[in-house]
């Protein structure tokens, strides 16, 4: 290696060391701390802690509430993935479509996308009130219930509530990167399409969805890891409950940390989550690779 | 090369250099005294709280600047706990007096009686505000505004649905709640926007569910740990009361996800018969539109069991704390007595509805002439703690709050709710 090969080297690395050093702080190290508290019996409320080894998985796997908290997390993710998934596909297919006023609507629909998770869930949270929500009024207007429906009262209804705001939050994000699959489109092949006289619904089986299968593969991994971290909407709207039933990693991370300050037990849960996340990570990382 | 390798370190340098400044900035501002506390960045306080630090700030000199720092309710305990451990500076604080176990656990607090002498608390406060503020026999509050929870009711929906006798026991209680759900004009119209809640029990959130149950469990001669500190939940008497709380539910008297604030809208638009809450929801369910709120809102006592029987209820209050390594604790005492004072206190009082603690005040003009404060005497003895109270307290509600949520559903009777309430907390 000549002197200005090194040189150029040297110069690349002292250009990468503040990315390092910022990823080394905010991420590797809480991370490995993490796995390091996960062995501890750390609390909020102490100083000081003691190395207990396996204590908070062996706790944590015998709890029966555990294997609950998985599926509820599997849950949450599958329908809040697939439900803003199939709108945002239905929507992004008809914004395609050149009519008046469809910019305007394209960029009113991103607006739901825009407004921050908290005050989503507050929105909600009112609609699906079951005393004063106007879910409520206008079901019983139309003569649909006659008394009030407690949303937040029932495992399903409550699981329903937090999944619809979460579609509606999340259906233009996935909009937008369709639309953006749909522009790849080749029209020739459309047109093509259309003279061998294939119809609506062959035209999108066969011809489009192949086109932008890259894309959809690639925004339902983001879309399962984003709902995976998911936190605010739950928070706000339901706090994991009623008996559990919208718990997630990230709440009941949450919960015992910041709420039963028994931070050991809740970087165990943290460690658990983190792997089932890494698992995602690797898809969309093998994904991105073969892309 | 070089020169670019020097431009780097130079760069370094000068941001490290940065970071030092505020540091010494932070250090800077914090010369004073620390103040922290919720209510004061909550809108109804902000500018008595600010009156209240002014006034104190006129009268000492620059060293002895209060300064205040402001967190959620829900944040202070874990804020205190955290903040303790480091090296920032904290001397007194504003705390819920249900964070009292743990934080005196945690050894943040101050003994108070080495700061302020014990014939300072026995002259100025009765012997059950100064109990609210001693943990296992060491006096770590001033007790700034106590008053147990009450059973809130509205008389004007009460008179409407044909009730017209006192609320003594549970018996009267639920007759008073079938009353309300069958024989009020607004449950028997078709416009379920007004429809009224018989009584709007805490269903949602751990941290009221919980405290709100006990009181029921100990009506019914029930407690949450018995003396050897095992819990007893799944004692008989705490069925008794666990299955009279789900009868509740089947007569359809009260509702899944109730929370505080749900139950202080509901009320203060006239749609609640009952609710239990503390003597400072007067702001929140003042309703201008239905005049008087004597004639809307009544504080009483919790129903009991039988005739005779002591009725129940929660402790609630909020105390001054001094931190424990605070270095100003003869300075922290002098901005506690201040808040105390009587023109403080009484402004306090007028402004916010804080009942004061000290005797003094109390028995001021002003306090004994007001019809919420007074209709709040009869509640004013005998406040309990909630038994779940300390560094588990958030954990154990949490247990409390799922095992009620699975009983009101239906997925477990009354018998397998407690059974599992107690079998869990005792694993915490």
């Amino acid at each position: 290696m000549n002197r200005s090969t090194r040189n150029q080297t040297l110069m690349g690395w002292l250009l990468l060391l503040p990315a390092m050093a910022i990823f080394a702080l905010m991420i590797f190290y809480p991370f490995i701390n993490s796995i390091f508290i996960s062995f501890t019996n750390r609390n909020l409320l102490y100083a000081k802690s003691a190395f207990i080894g396996f204590d908070n998985y062996r706790k944590l796997f015998s709890d029966p509430n555990t294997l609950f908290l998985i599926w509820t997390t599997v849950k949450f993710v599958f329908l809040a993935t697939l439900m803003p998934f199939a709108i945002g596909l239905i929507w992004a297919l008809l914004m395609n479509q050149k009519f008046k006023g469809s910019e305007f609507v394209r960029g009113l629909t991103l607006v739901n996308w825009i407004i921050p998770g908290i005050a989503i869930g507050f929105l909600w949270s009112w609609i699906f009130n079951g005393d004063y929500g106007i879910l409520n009024a206008l079901l019983g207007k139309l003569g649909l219930i006659d008394k009030n429906v407690i949303w937040f009262g029932g495992k399903q209804t409550s699981m329903l509530a937090v999944v619809t705001a979460r579609t509606w939050q999340m259906f233009p994000w996935y909009m937008a990167f369709i639309m953006g699959g749909l522009q790849g489109v080749s029209n020739d092949q459309c047109e093509a399409a259309r003279i061998d006289g294939v119809n609506n619904l062959q035209m999108f089986r066969h011809v489009i969805i192949p086109a932008i299968k890259p894309v959809l593969i690639l925004i339902l991994l983001l879309g399962t890891i984003g709902n995976l971290q998911h936190f605010d909407l739950i928070n706000v709207m339901t706090g994991g409950g009623p008996e559990r039933a919208t718990s997630t990693f990230a709440t009941e991370v949450y919960k015992k940390a910041f709420k039963e300050y028994s931070v050991g037990r809740a970087a165990s849960l943290g460690v658990i989550w983190a792997m089932m996340l890494s698992l995602f990570s690797i898809f969309y990382l093998k994904r991105i690779k073969e892309d | 090369m070089k020169k670019s390798i020097v431009v780097f370190v130079v760069m370094a340098l000068v941001a490290s250099s940065l970071f030092a400044a505020g540091g010494a900035e932070k250090t800077a501002i914090q010369q004073g005294m620390t103040f922290s506390n919720w209510s004061g960045s909550e809108k109804a306080s902000v500018e008595i709280f600010t009156w209240m630090i002014d006034t104190f700030n006129q009268k000492v000199g620059a060293e002895d600047q209060v300064v205040q720092i402001n967190w959620p309710w829900g944040e202070t305990e874990s804020q205190l706990a955290i903040r303790a451990q480091g090296k920032e500076q904290y001397d007194i604080a504003q705390i819920d007096i249900r964070m009292l176990p743990a934080l005196a656990e945690a050894g943040v607090l101050a003994d108070l009686t080495e700061v302020f002498g014990k014939e300072f608390f026995t002259s100025n406060f009765s012997e059950g505000s100064i109990a609210v503020g001693n943990f296992k026999g060491t006096q770590y509050g001033v007790p700034w505004t106590v008053a147990p929870m009450a059973l809130i009711s509205n008389p004007k929906i009460l008179k409407e649905a044909g009730v017209d006798f006192p609320i003594v026991t549970i018996a009267d209680f639920e007759r008073a709640c079938e009353m309300v759900k069958n024989n009020h004009p607004a449950n028997k119209d078709s416009n379920l926007s007004n429809d009224i809640v018989a009584y709007a029990a805490m269903t949602k959130e751990s941290g009221t569910a919980a405290p709100d149950l006990m009181v029921w469990l100990w009506t019914f001669g029930a407690s949450v740990y018995d003396e050897q500190g095992k819990c007893v939940l799944d004692s008989e008497k705490a069925v008794q009361a666990l299955t009279w709380f789900n009868s509740l539910m089947q007569k359809g008297y009260i509702q899944q996800a109730m929370a505080r604030g749900d139950a202080r809208t509901l009320f203060k638009e006239g749609r609640v018969a009952f609710y239990d809450d503390a003597l400072m929801s007067k702001g929140a369910i003042t309703n201008p539109a239905f005049g008087d709120i004597s004639t809307y809102a009544f504080p009483q006592v919790r129903p009991v069991l039988k005739q005779g029987d002591k009725p129940q209820a929660s402790g609630w209050g909020h105390l001054l704390v001094i931190i424990d390594r605070s270095p100003k604790k003869a300075q922290a005492k002098a901005f506690i007595e201040h808040l105390i004072s009587e023109e403080v206190a009484l402004r306090y009082f007028k402004e916010n509805g804080m009942l004061p603690s000290k005797k003094s005040v109390l028995s001021n003009q002003a306090v004994v002439s007001d019809y919420w404060s007074n209709a709040w005497t009869p509640v004013l003895d005998g406040g309990r703690l909630a038994e779940t109270a300390g560094p588990l307290y958030a954990a154990a509600n949490q247990v409390i709050l799922e095992e009620l949520q699975a009983m009101l559903s239906g997925s477990k009777t009354p018998s397998q709710a407690g059974s599992a309430m107690a079998s869990r907390i005792d694993t915490l």
